[in-house]
């Protein structure tokens, strides 16, 4: 099956000061249609830089991506933009919505952005923001929302597209547990079935819900687990001494 | 399990059944099954170390029996309750295998890790898959504290295939 | 699409409306002096011409006595149209206790062809009345309305008048006046006492100097012959510093006025670099957000166009009628509609090019890093930051200094725009020194006795380069007071931007301890740092344009002279200390910055 995201060989290089730093060495990716894949590794592992790489945000130093089979590593920045309109949606850890303008105008601007007349846009943008729970913040600007409802508008906001590619980098690191649960359930009811998912953090109850854990050290991968289905084992989870 | 039955049996005397099914209620699913058999044994154990006391109850002819504490169960489930559970402790068998294997150089140390790492992996998965059901609830916060201790557990792991790890490369070092 | 930028632009611009305000009360000051300036300048530009233009000015004025034929003059093929003779008489003018000589002029209700004065205010004269040529009038301080005496004949001031013929009074002696044939007989009675004056326009002007040989020659050394060549170059001597003066002042005042808007344009898109990525993330083309900001800048530097061109037009018959009269200049075509709506386009083009070319350069590189904030290329702190950490100074004079000398976009705009308001005074310090040096008293260059009239009245002697200096420095301190203005409005607007690109680190250094004194210095500090450094780059830059305008305009530098070294160093102290003082509002605004509020102010 042909995979929806792919990464082969995937180099970064940057200069500071007087050194090379290798932020990634030669990384293999793919994500399934369906798939929800976790990319994990402490600090400086490479892993927000491979998400930016796959998501056009920076340029790779060697190595290619596809995105739908397509081969897109080389191409235009106003090509990038096409495909981060329609193909690849993206979650941020900073969450980055525009402060200017309510959630309902934030999640209804990619639509905008792509051709879609205001109220169409509005709407879909509406119907969005209920299914993730917030009918009731459509106008609050996103200083009046809470972090854990900041991230619920920018999911919002990537998925008003539908696009074929959901890249997340971080997306719980600014939320406290309770938020980051309900953002990481959100994420994943989300995936649809032709939908790729792809989430770089460092928690590992964020990787544990995901199908496979990429785990990357020093802009490399040194393991890649597939995750059976939950539910499919026994119950019991927990001994209790003396039990 | 002992100490269970005291503390339960230190808010009101109760069947063993009674017993049985509270038991159950509070922990929810996320403990096995107790049988007849272990809740009768561990009651007859209580009462022949005079922690507790039964009566038949009254107008019953099934033969079923009421439990209730003796003034000595009553201090030792309050003093069981009061005291702080040991923190130290840490029976891991995971951890056995691992010390065992990298100080004899038997079996393979870092095949145990990642194998253990899947295992946690997928054991922080079935647990989060669990229908949620209200936070408050003691089930919940005892599923809290397992998928923290996983957490903890892989963090543990990252560390020890990082230790274990750079001998091997002080030994490639040090070669010409 | 576009409808989507709109909206866009209009939250952002309804979100920040404080900026906002500020690029408008900036824009809308540096086009009302611009315009003042171009109105001004424009007179500037070879006066003399303009005049002569607009009066349609005699090529070969000839004076003649009562018995002068003139047929052969005015009838001779050369000659294009003629004007006259008219008669004249010399008398004394009286106005209160002050007294000049006058030539008196015959002018008819009729506009005569060639030479025709044109009025500035009041109307022309009618029976018993006169017109005074403007410098005339304002040397006598008289006014439309005002009653003199010419000998014995008294007269009332119908208007005033300019006229290519005559010099500026009390340059050149007599002044001009106009009478109705009536005064002219009631002041000089006997035909022999009155000469008589015609106006020659030439076919082809550049014989001028032939034909004026041929006339005298024609009227058999009964009349002579004045060339419009000398008469161009006597009022150019006359004007030559004013002129030079005007000219280089509303040049570097329309030179401020871009460079100021400028730095406040550029600033303001790169506030936004970080929406500029986050709207590259979710799917917009770059060339599309740098339209989008563009635009923004644009409507809202129309805004301000229109409304500083709009005040600089009310204002600027002011100082065109002062510079006029200082330049000896008809006050007239600077002041075209057609030519102030140029303008504001080309204003409108230059906003519209620094916010493409800024937004274009906010938006370069990978997207990564403008959503990071981060400026690849600058890993390694800047030549004057290192230097900066080298002095020594204590933590919050360092934290100014490597912000001051940070070798970015904003900080060298406004530090030029800086540098070029300090150049403008140095300007003005050096206008001083040269009005100073050329205080000694011209001789006045009289027209010549029609030959066979009577003896000339007294020759009035005024104050005349004082006064005339007097008025030139009200003009350009005037020019001065506003270019200071947008000088100050510049140090404000890029103190309060620097603090708000800078609210995150500020705030941090509060949640560290750091004191309200400290922070404040920090802010102070980076400004006084910038206008240190604009004082030392500005002083040089004015020095050398005007030397480079006055020769340009004189030929040498004769009469040039420079401000002393004094005034020169005093102004490094008072420049830090103005732009200290200026930015004491974005300072204030600094040390009020909540922790909280700046730290999420980063995120956008």
């Amino acid at each position: 099956m042909q995979a929806v995201l792919e990464g082969r060989a995937l180099a970064k290089t940057y200069r500071s000061g007087d050194i090379d730093v290798l932020a990634l060495r030669g990384v293999d990716i793919r994500v399934a249609p369906g798939e929800c894949v976790a990319v994990v590794g402490r600090s400086g592992c490479g892993k927000s830089t491979l998400l930016h790489l796959l998501g056009g945000l920076d340029r790779a130093t060697a190595g290619e991506v596809y995105v739908e089979g397509r081969r897109v590593d080389g191409v235009s920045d106003a090509e990038w933009a096409r495909l981060r309109r329609r193909r690849i949606g993206f979650i941020f850890q900073a969450f980055h919505l525009l402060d200017a303008m309510s959630a309902l105008d934030n999640v209804a601007l990619p639509a905008r952005l792509a051709g879609h007349d205001r109220a169409g846009a509005r709407k879909r943008a509406g119907d969005l923001l209920c299914e993730l729970g917030l009918e009731n913040r459509v106008e609050a600007t996103p200083a009046q929302l809470s972090g854990g409802e900041q991230q619920r508008v920018a999911i919002a906001r990537a998925l008003v597209n539908r696009p074929a590619v959901v890249l997340a980098d971080e997306p719980t690191g600014n939320l406290d547990t309770d938020s980051a649960r309900t953002v990481l359930e959100l994420l994943t009811t989300q995936r649809g079935e032709d939908r790729g998912l792809l989430i770089v953090t460092h928690d590992p109850r964020v990787a544990a819900g995901a199908d496979r854990v990429v785990r990357l050290r020093d802009g490399l991968v040194v393991g890649d687990t597939a995750l059976a289905a939950a539910g499919t084992r026994p119950a019991q989870l927990v001994e209790l001494e003396g039990w | 399990m002992r100490q269970a039955f005291l503390v339960l049996l230190a808010a009101r005397p109760a069947h063993g059944y009674e017993l049985k099914t509270e038991l159950e209620r509070h922990f929810g699913g996320l403990l096995p099954a107790l049988n007849d058999g272990q809740v009768y044994t561990t009651l007859a154990r209580l009462e022949r170390d005079e922690l507790v006391e039964s009566h038949d109850a009254a107008g019953d002819t099934r033969g079923k029996r009421i439990y209730a504490l003796t003034d000595r169960g009553r201090r030792e489930a309050l003093q069981w309750l009061g005291a702080p559970a040991s923190e130290a402790k840490l029976k891991d068998e995971f951890f056995l295998k691992l010390a065992l294997s990298a100080s004899t150089g038997m079996g393979d140390a870092m095949a145990l890790i990642d194998a253990q790492r899947h295992a946690a992996l997928q054991s922080l998965r079935d647990l989060d898959s669990r229908p949620r059901g209200g936070d408050d609830t003691v089930p919940a916060l005892l599923r809290e504290g397992v998928a923290l201790h996983l957490q903890a557990r892989l963090r543990w792991l990252d560390v020890c295939e990082e230790r274990l790890e750079k001998p091997s490369e002080e030994n490639h070092a040090s070669r010409p | 699409m576009a409808a989507v930028f709109a909206s866009l632009t209009w939250a952002g611009l309804r979100a920040r409306w404080q900026p906002t305000l500020l690029t408008i009360v900036v824009v809308t000051c540096a086009m009302a002096t611009a315009t003042v300036a171009r109105a001004v300048g424009g007179l500037a530009d070879d006066p003399w011409q303009q005049t002569f233009a607009a009066t349609n000015g005699a090529h070969v004025i000839g004076i003649g006595g009562p018995q002068t034929r003139w047929q052969a003059v005015s009838t001779a093929p050369e000659v294009l149209a003629v004007a006259g003779p008219f008669q004249t008489a010399f008398a004394s003018l009286r106005a209160g206790a002050r007294r000049a000589p006058a030539l008196l002029r015959e002018g008819d209700a009729r506009p005569s062809a060639v030479d025709r004065p044109l009025l500035v205010s009041g109307r022309w004269l009618h029976a018993g009345e006169v017109v005074l040529e403007r410098s005339l009038a304002e040397e006598l301080g008289l006014r439309v309305g005002d009653r003199v005496r010419l000998e014995s004949t008294a007269a009332r001031v119908a208007g005033i008048a300019v006229t290519s013929s005559q010099q500026a009074f009390p340059a050149s002696q007599p002044g001009v006046v106009f009478a109705g044939r009536a005064t002219l007989t009631a002041v000089a009675p006997e035909r022999a006492a009155r000469g008589t004056l015609l106006a020659v326009r030439l076919r082809h002007p550049t014989g001028a100097e032939a034909f004026a040989d041929r006339a005298a020659q024609l009227t058999g050394g009964a009349a002579q012959f004045q060339t419009w060549g000398k008469r161009r170059a006597d009022a150019g001597a006359d004007t030559r510093t004013n002129q030079v003066v005007l000219s280089v002042f509303t040049l570097f005042l329309l030179l401020i006025c871009a460079a100021v808007v400028a730095t406040l344009v550029a600033a303001r898109v790169v506030e936004r670099a970080r929406t500029v990525a986050t709207l590259a993330a979710i799917g917009c083309t770059p060339r599309q957000a740098t339209t989008a900001f563009a635009a923004e800048q644009v409507a809202v530097g129309l805004v301000g166009v229109l409304l500083g061109s709009a005040i600089g037009t009310a204002l600027a018959p002011q100082f065109v009628e002062r510079s006029s009269a200082l330049l000896n200049v008809a006050p007239a075509a600077s002041l075209e509609p057609l030519a102030a709506v140029l303008f504001g386009l080309v204003a409108l083009v230059l906003i519209g090019a620094v916010a493409g070319v800024s937004a274009w350069r906010a938006g370069r590189g990978v997207v990564v890093d403008g959503l990071r904030g981060v400026r690849r290329g600058r890993d390694r702190p800047s030549r004057g930051a290192r230097l900066a950490d080298r002095l020594g100074l204590p933590p919050a004079a360092a934290l100014a200094a490597r912000d001051a000398l940070s070798p970015h976009t904003r900080a060298a705009l406004s530090v030029l725009a800086l540098s070029l308001t300090v150049a403008t005074v140095v300007a003005v310090l050096a206008m001083e020194a040269t009005l100073d040096a050329s205080a000694t008293a011209r001789p006045p260059a009289a027209l010549p006795p029609p030959p066979g009239a009577g003896g000339l009245p007294a020759p009035y002697v005024g104050d005349t380069s004082a006064d005339s200096a007097a008025r030139l420095r009200a003009v350009v301190y005037a020019l001065s007071i506003a270019l200071l203005a947008v000088g100050a409005a510049n140090l404000l607007a890029t103190a309060i931007l620097s603090v708000r690109e800078r609210a995150r680190d500020i705030s941090l250094l509060r949640s560290l301890g750091a004191s309200t004194r400290q922070l404040a210095g920090v802010v102070l500090g980076a400004q006084a740092v910038a206008a240190a450094l604009a004082t030392v780059i500005g002083i040089p830059i004015g020095l050398l344009a005007f030397r480079l305008a006055y020769v340009a305009d004189n030929g040498s530098v004769d009469g040039l002279a420079w401000p002393p070294a004094w005034q020169l160093l005093a102004l490094v102290p008072i420049t830090t200390a103005a732009a200290a003082l200026a930015c004491l509002p974005a300072a204030a605004m600094a040390v009020r910055l909540r922790p909280v509020i700046g730290l999420r102010a980063a995120r956008e």
